[in-house]
């Protein structure tokens, strides 16, 4: 099993005395789909920039396959990790295919070099791959929010790297597009892909991941496959309100449910009489 | 939204070729076709001489620099307004919005002022320009923050700055001779160029028109958001200075021979953006291609439309503004 990246002894601040981020460290496994569970404002972004290369203002070592990303271009450092933000924000409307071969940029070396017939073709295979091929010469803001998310993900497979980053993926989308985005990279980490997703909410990392880091002020709290860390009680430190851990299937699936509906006696309940409180 | 690219760029070159033969033959000395022909072709073969020497004259030291400096000129303004639309992700963003006309204006008002020759009124107006652009980014480049926001903001103070030093000297200077000069430079004009100018400006606009020409595909990135950009492996700093030290340099080469010309650098790139999209492998040639049509034209109209010279400034707003009403009403949207 191969731990391709490496965070060592990581600190970052904004301000003196009150750091974002205090002496991290922690590895992740090649293929996993890991998901960053934590509150608002816990510097979920922050650490994502130290890992993408784009905050450098940071003390300690992030490595990818044992190379510290300080000493690489950013082009070399395409080529190992890919970022797709939660929603694209351009400034002209381009086509999906010109979006996707964006993508490609780094795969060539050299200062002048255009994409050509090579990455052209790579477009149209990773188009294909996540079905969005009739999307093509369609306009990207023309598009659903789901379906631009999917052209997002596109670009960034084109890119070729092995690592995903995902800022909140579904914190943008309706209830269906957030599932068909989250299968999506489930699907990904299952070929391969290290992803590593962003997220606020519980229920979406008990669902959508191999292992979860909990974090919150400048810490993580919690690091291991979800059925094992999220608890009502870490889930409690995280957020402060109370829910209980329920399973279903046979424990194959786990959700979290806020406690005020057990307090509402409704779940105790046999008989339906207590409704209404529900429903109030 | 993309219709066929080559098909588009084929025909504006074709229009651009044929407007520039025209242009020769046109103003109030009359020429013949054929005797511009001859012209041409003597310069590679002997050819038994039919002209007189002042036809041949008119169009050698005359109307093909001029025309040769339209296009370049036409062509630099395009080119620089996509590509500062591209920098400062912003559809609004023209040849100006640095302060690179503003500063060629004082520039040439000083050396009007002082009573200097033509050459020295448009190498002051280029100095003036490009010091104009780097106090820009001087000042940009000590202020924390957004460096995108930062370079708007700062290229607004300082125009203004220039803008006053302008409107200083109009104030003193003799209403007699040098005033009207002054505000006939701020009209903009490409009346009386000569091979001297043209050889003063070509250099400057072919180069800085270059590394836009060729990384004109990673400009695409730049349009997008600034981490995205960087995360595909772009080193958007270095990228978007390279970019609008080009396109400044350029700006200041034609402005300085043109004097102020709007709206070009608006309306081409978007026209282009228009037939072609918005992917900057088609749109920077395109463009060009536009611009230098669309200024020859309007400096045509300037020479032959009454028995004086109509200032070109005049001409390009008059077709300009209501052109990009036009553009904004028919697809009502920017994005």
């Amino acid at each position: 099993m191969e731990l391709s990246i490496e965070v060592k002894e990581l600190s970052f601040f904004y301000e003196k005395n009150r750091p974002v981020w205090e002496k991290i460290h922690f590895k992740i496994k090649d293929g996993s789909l890991v998901s960053l569970l934590g509150p608002n404002g816990a510097g979920k972004s922050t650490l994502f920039q130290c890992m993408l290369g784009l905050q450098k203002k940071y003390k300690g070592e992030v490595r990818i396959d044992g190379e510290n990303i300080r000493s690489l271009s950013p082009a070399q450092m395409a080529r190992k990790a890919a970022y797709i933000p939660q929603s694209a924000s351009a400034a002209f409307n381009y086509t999906v295919k010109e979006i996707v071969l964006m993508g490609t940029t780094s795969l060539a070396p050299g200062m002048f070099r255009t994409p050509g017939k090579k990455e052209e073709k790579l477009v149209k295979q990773v188009l294909e791959k996540m079905k969005i091929g009739h999307l093509e010469n369609r306009s990207f803001m023309n598009l659903s929010g789901g379906e631009r998310q999917l052209v997002l993900i596109a670009r960034a497979l084109a890119q070729q790297a092995k690592i995903l980053f995902m800022d909140e993926p579904a914190a943008n989308l309706d209830y269906g597009n957030q599932i068909l985005v989250l299968e999506e990279m489930r699907r990904l980490a299952a070929e391969g892909y290290t992803v590593i997703q962003s997220t606020h909410n519980p229920e979406q990392a008990f669902l959508y991941s191999d292992s979860v880091m909990a974090v919150k002020e400048g810490k993580i709290i919690g690091f291991g496959p979800p059925e094992k860390i999220l608890s009502s009680s870490l889930i409690k430190k995280l957020y402060g309100v109370d829910v209980k851990v329920e399973s279903l299937c046979g424990d194959r699936i786990r959700i979290c449910v806020p406690s005020g509906l057990y307090d509402g006696q409704w779940c105790l309940k046999e008989k339906g009489e207590e409704n209404g409180k529900l429903g109030a | 939204m993309k219709r066929n690219y080559r098909l588009i760029f084929g025909s504006a070159v074709l229009l651009l070729t044929a407007a520039a033969a025209l242009s020769l033959l046109m103003g109030r000395y009359e020429i013949r076709g054929a005797d511009v022909f001859k012209i041409f072709l003597a310069r590679i073969m002997p050819v038994e001489k039919t002209w007189s020497e002042l036809t041949e004259n008119m169009v050698m030291l005359v109307r093909l620099p001029r025309i040769l400096t339209a296009i370049l000129t036409g062509a630099a303004l395009s080119v620089a307004g996509a590509s500062y639309q591209c920098i400062f992700r912003n559809p609004m963003a023209a040849p100006d919005i640095l302060g690179a006309s503003t500063g060629a204006g004082f520039g040439a008002a000083l050396a009007i002022l002082m009573g200097l020759s033509k050459a020295q009124v448009t190498l002051s107006a280029f100095l003036a320009s490009l010091l104009c652009v780097s106090l820009v980014i001087l000042s940009a480049k000590v202020c924390k923050g957004n460096q995108v926001l930062n370079l708007v903001l700062a290229g607004i103070m300082v125009s203004s700055l220039f803008q006053a030093g302008t409107s200083y000297l109009k104030l003193i200077a003799d209403p007699d001779n040098a005033l009207p000069e002054i505000t006939y430079w701020f009209m903009g004009s490409l009346a009386g160029v000569t091979t001297g100018d043209l050889q003063y400006v070509w250099l400057p606009i072919l180069v800085g028109m270059a590394p836009v020409f060729l990384l004109r595909w990673k400009m695409n990135l730049l349009t997008m958001d600034e981490n995205e950009a960087k995360t595909m492996g772009v080193n958007t700093k270095r990228l978007r200075i390279l970019m609008i030290l080009a396109s400044t340099l350029m700006t200041a080469a034609a402005v300085s021979v043109s004097g102020m010309i709007g709206w070009i650098g608006l309306v081409i790139p978007h026209m282009a953006r228009k037939l072609a999209g918005n992917d900057c492998r088609h749109l920077i040639p395109l463009s060009a291609v536009l611009g230098g049509f669309f200024l020859l034209c309007v400096d045509d109209l300037g020479r032959n439309l009454y028995s004086t010279e109509l200032p070109l400034g005049i001409i390009t707003s008059v077709i300009g503004a209501p052109f990009f009403l036009y553009l904004m009403a028919r697809k009502g949207e920017w994005n």
